[in-house]
């Protein structure tokens, strides 16, 4: 009986002391791999947990001279300020719409190319075509705004094949219309072999019996992919989708934007990082208790962005993130 | 076998953090300079001085310290080791800015924040140090602070910065901005006479253009960003309006109120619409580059030297680059085949010039100068604004880098004092860009004939303008910048924004002033006049 009620009771429930042998029973068997964790805890704790004390900047006028702890505390300051800085609000205004733009735009060009790419049956053409459309990934943005800026030049190739079929020239990287669907567009070549990856990986984890029966029966390639491949990639699009919709206020075209913008677009392009640039080293008129609230701002939304799709998500029967 | 590689991979990973994290020191704030650390030895000055180290936040001053014999006597005299904090042309406007944010800013730095923002937070929050007033122990630098270009380097009366000087008169300042346009296609395309004035210019490109004599599909003129188109273009109407940022002119709008030069004019802003339509026009003709928003520096010099534009706006110093690099690409001096555009006259009949800050940049000292520290720098600020130092500095050592001939400056074997000493770059410039030689000498160059016959007739042409220039009161410009104020001119891309745009240039200037006036115009304005009388 006694045995019995020892051997019912959770691990949780050990006396402390076993429990502490337990652990380090495991530590002394498993010591390599707990070396190998201590890197990326280390990491984390630096670069992540260890900034976060900054935080306190969002609460303060920040002053040289008194430095980050003591600078005098202005409440919400920040925060209302923001809201009234037109500057900002237009930075969020583009920030969204280039997020949004970008998940609508971008995840459907990489998933049909991932479908595309799975559906080709030479391998030798297949390793070409996703090496050639994963290469741009690997150049720098630095160097692909001077590539694109001198090919939408006025007397760039474009400029040039427009004037030989009589139209009259035109840049989108200067023009209010155009500008967002360059950075669209412009990034989707960049990046669409590279977010297919992580999909064609997910196709390739479908069992091949699902296609053989289809055929059987006698579906067509098409209907093949559209009740087979992409029911069986859903949960992967959805956890994309997630991490997409986390990342809109913080997704990465800074160097993109920054790179090709220029004062004539800044109502259609100006993002919230590339104002925050501007204003802290270009004019130095921004105050660090300012950027850094605004910084705060981005990771509570981006925070309650991914809660929110998550849940949408699972209600919708899918997996979740979280 | 499988557990040694682990190990050993922990290891590696492990140690490779530890490295990465292990120094702390920046490579810019730990190198010493490997010369002149001797405090007993040198002249008689230094026995009598306590030994410092000085970190100097200069361009590239990394190569500049090298410790040749310059760096050395200016240790030695002083008792002083030099650390360079090294930046770029690149780098320096974000680098200074993040040691300022991190409480590590070099001893003495250069740049160009006094018409910025900047200048004013970082010396009310106490980053930088401010310059005692009692200056009279240092004879030299006293007279070379006593300029009007001490004024914009006040910050509510004190002084927090030492103007660098680029020219010695404020005349001189037209030659920051030189037009060069290609008169040998112009007279290939049938033009036979120089322009002088704008719609001369504007048809002599539209006749290159169409004539395109190399067949390269020449375009308009360019610049390296439109900033530099700012300054020719404001004297065609708003002569007084060429500085933006928080350190701007002032002037009466007839009725006694003082408003920005910017926004001069019977109503706000009236005198800028003839700028904005001769910009606007000559961008939608062609004349200049339809590319102008995207500009580079290397972009448009590429195009000029190429045969692409018709025209370049640029600075005396790639004008310089363009003399090397001319013969190579035409086989003949850069005189033979370009001119450069005379000062246009404006609206009003009169011609103007940009009489711009002829210190475009400015030393500064961070706060944590101690004053044993301060009094060190100003010793060496004033051996080297002095006739011997600027002398030493500038062109190094007699005989070595340069000799005098028949009372003439000159550098031996025509290479410059910095070929033979490096930190001639750094203790040239550090004070002064033109510090005033000894002697009545004159800095010799290292360029043709012919191109200082040009800045010359360019200096001559400012002189001419003088009795015509506008006069600024500077209590204005000081008043508002005493105000504190996040307000701000930004002139640049106020005229690349009207000028590439599709709407009509008025209604295009009144949506920007009504943004200006959000941004707190006319509160400005009402505390500055307040403030000032």
């Amino acid at each position: 009986m006694k045995t019995a009620a020892k051997k019912q009771a959770p691990p949780l429930s050990l006396d402390p002391r076993r429990r502490r042998a337990k652990i380090m029973n495991r530590l002394k068997n498993d010591w390599l791999l707990y070396l190998l964790l201590v890197p990326v805890l280390a990491w984390y704790l630096i670069f992540c947990y260890a900034p976060m004390g900054g935080l306190v900047l969002a609460f303060k006028d920040y002053s040289f001279k008194l430095g980050i702890w003591d600078s005098p505390w202005i409440g919400m300051g920040n925060f209302t300020k923001m809201f009234s800085d037109r500057y900002f609000l237009r930075g969020l205004k583009n920030t969204l719409v280039f997020g949004i733009g970008g998940i609508l735009i971008s995840m459907p060009c990489e998933i049909a190319l991932a479908l595309m790419l799975n559906e080709l049956r030479l391998r030798g053409m297949k390793k070409f075509v996703q090496t050639t459309v994963t290469f741009p990934h690997f150049i720098s943005w630095v160097v692909l705004a001077g590539i694109l800026t001198n090919i939408f030049a006025s007397t760039g190739a474009i400029n040039q094949i427009l004037r030989l079929f009589g139209m009259s020239a035109a840049s989108p990287i200067t023009s209010e219309s155009g500008y967002r669907w360059f950075i669209w567009f412009s990034g989707i070549w960049k990046e669409v072999g590279w977010g297919s990856i992580i999909y064609l990986a997910a196709i390739t984890s479908v069992e091949q019996d699902q296609y053989e029966s289809a055929s059987i029966d006698g579906a067509s390639r098409l209907q093949q992919i559209w009740h087979i491949t992409l029911p069986a990639i859903r949960s992967t699009i959805c956890i994309m989708l997630i991490l997409a919709v986390g990342s809109l206020l913080t997704n990465g075209r800074f160097d993109q934007i920054f790179n090709t913008y220029s004062s004539p677009v800044y109502p259609v392009a100006d993002t919230i990082d590339t104002y925050i640039f501007r204003e802290t080293f270009t004019t130095g008129i921004m105050n660090f208790g300012y950027s850094t609230a605004i910084g705060v701002l981005k990771s509570v939304v981006g925070l309650f962005m991914i809660v929110t799709t998550n849940k949408i998500v699972t209600s919708a029967g899918e997996q979740g993130l979280l | 076998m499988k557990k040694l590689i682990s190990l050993l991979l922990a290891l590696v990973m492990v140690l490779s953090l530890a490295a990465c994290g292990g120094d702390s020191k920046t490579p810019d704030s730990g190198s010493k300079t490997p010369a002149g650390n001797d405090s007993s030895g040198g002249t008689a000055d230094s026995g009598k001085l306590e030994h410092m180290d000085i970190s100097v936040g200069y361009w590239d001053v990394e190569t500049a310290l090298c410790g040749d014999d310059i760096q050395k006597f200016i240790e030695e005299k002083f008792n002083v080791t030099f650390e360079p904090m090294n930046v770029t042309w690149d780098d320096y406007y974000e680098k200074e800015q993040t040691w300022a944010a991190t409480d590590s800013l070099p001893d003495v730095f250069c740049a160009d924040f006094r018409a910025s923002a900047t200048f004013g937070k970082w010396a009310r929050e106490g980053v930088i140090r401010s310059i005692p007033e009692d200056l009279s122990a240092y004879p030299n630098l006293s007279a070379y602070l006593d300029s009007p270009a001490a004024e914009g380097c006040k910050i509510d009366g004190d002084l927090y910065c030492i103007f660098r000087k680029t020219y010695q008169e404020q005349a001189e300042t037209v030659k920051d901005r030189i037009i060069l346009y290609r008169w040998d296609l112009a007279q290939k395309a049938g033009v036979t006479k120089e322009p002088e004035t704008w719609d001369e210019f504007r048809d002599m490109i539209r006749k290159i253009m169409a004539a395109d004599p190399e067949g390269k599909s020449i375009g308009g003129m360019t610049a390296p960003a439109m900033n530099y188109l700012v300054f020719p273009f404001c004297c065609y109407s708003m002569p007084g309006a060429v500085l933006e940022g928080i350190v701007f002119n002032w002037v009466d709008n007839g009725s006694g109120t003082y408003v920005p030069a910017y926004f001069g004019g019977k109503n706000l802003g009236d005198d800028a619409l003839p700028t904005f339509q001769l910009l606007r026009d000559m961008y939608t003709e062609g004349t200049i580059d339809p590319d102008m928003a995207m500009a580079t520096l290397a972009e448009s010099n590429a195009k000029f030297l190429g045969g692409r534009a018709a025209a370049l706006c640029t600075t005396d110093n790639q004008v310089k680059q363009h003399i090397n690099d001319w013969p190579g690409t035409y086989g003949h001096d850069m005189n033979e085949d370009v001119k450069y555009l005379n000062l246009m006259p404006s609206v009003d009949g009169n011609t103007y010039y940009w009489a711009i800050d002829y210190a475009w940049s400015e030393t500064m000292f961070s706060a944590n100068v101690d004053d044993a520290k301060m009094e060190r720098l100003l010793m060496i600020y004033d051996y080297l604004v002095s006739g011997e130092g600027a002398l030493k500095g500038r062109f190094g050592n007699e005989g070595e880098s340069y000799q005098i001939v028949d009372g003439k400056l000159e550098f031996i074997d025509n290479k410059a004092a910095v070929e033979v000493y490096p930190s001639c770059e750094l203790f040239g410039n550090l004070v002064s860009w033109c510090p005033e030689l000894p002697n009545g000498y004159v800095q010799p160059y290292v360029y043709p004939d012919w191109y200082e016959d040009w800045k010359t007739e360019l200096t001559d042409l400012g002189r001419a303008c003088e009795d015509v220039m506008p006069t600024f009161d500077r209590a204005y410009t000081q008043a508002f910048m005493n105000l504190n104020s996040d307000f701000r001119i930004k002139m640049g891309e106020d005229m690349l924004n009207i000028m590439v745009g599709d709407r009509p240039v008025e209604e295009m200037w009144n949506e920007i002033l009504d943004n200006y006036k959000t941004d707190g115009l006319e509160d400005v304005i009402k505390a500055v006049n307040e403030s000032a009388k």
